[in-house]
């Protein structure tokens, strides 16, 4: 598995690029990026670790990281579902850190 | 799925093996002295999962972990004071 400093430097240089921001935390951003990196070794891609992945790009595409409800969610509520990407009143603790809503609609959840 | 636990109203966990909020939870649930029965959901076949999601839908129509559930009660997300609570603490 790559490790996770160096994943960790990618994200940073490629989530500008994606209009991104990274959660500062690295106490919370360490853990995620070791559950993306499980799900690239078992699954062949990065999906999202705080949701269960069938096993299957067709299925799972919505949910690769950076999700599909990342922007609405960071938009919304300051952070996308996993708080790996956030905007910059939160890293700033500007905004209070709350528990973020699945926006994944249940029909994709249960499509397997 | 899980009728003994529910039965017998044991602590069960439905957690993700990679999600940092299902881990604190089992770290936090291994901190007291209960009985827990954890199912990482990432870790059963498919057939299991419809099994373990026909489970959790009416308890938790979000389909999120973790997800703590005690009888009739459920806890979700990572709501310490919630878990303390329906484990009576």
């Amino acid at each position: 598995m790559m490790p996770v400093e160096k994943y960790h430097e990618t994200l940073k240089k490629f989530a500008p690029k994606q209009g991104l921001i990274l959660n500062t935390d690295w106490d919370v951003v360490r853990p995620l990026l070791e559950g993306l990196l499980a799900n690239g070794d078992r699954y062949g891609y990065r999906s999202c670790p705080c949701r269960p992945a069938i096993g299957t790009m067709e299925k799972d595409k919505d949910i690769i990281c950076p999700c599909d409800y990342a922007k609405p969610d960071i938009e919304e509520y300051g952070a996308c579902y996993c708080w790996l990407y956030v905007s910059q009143d939160w890293n700033e603790g500007k905004t209070e850190h709350v528990q973020i809503p699945e926006r994944r609609p249940i029909e994709k959840i249960l499509d397997f | 799925m899980f009728e003994y636990e529910v039965k017998n109203k044991i602590p069960l966990l439905l957690a993700l093996s990679t999600c940092p909020r299902c881990i604190r939870m089992k770290k936090f649930l291994a901190s007291l002295d209960v009985e827990v029965k954890v199912v990482d959901f990432d870790k059963l076949s498919l057939g299991e999962k419809k099994e373990a999601y026909r489970f959790l839908q009416p308890i938790n129509p979000q389909l999120s972990f973790p997800t703590l559930v005690i009888g009739d009660m459920a806890v979700v997300g990572e709501d310490y004071d919630g878990v303390r609570e329906v484990l009576d603490l």
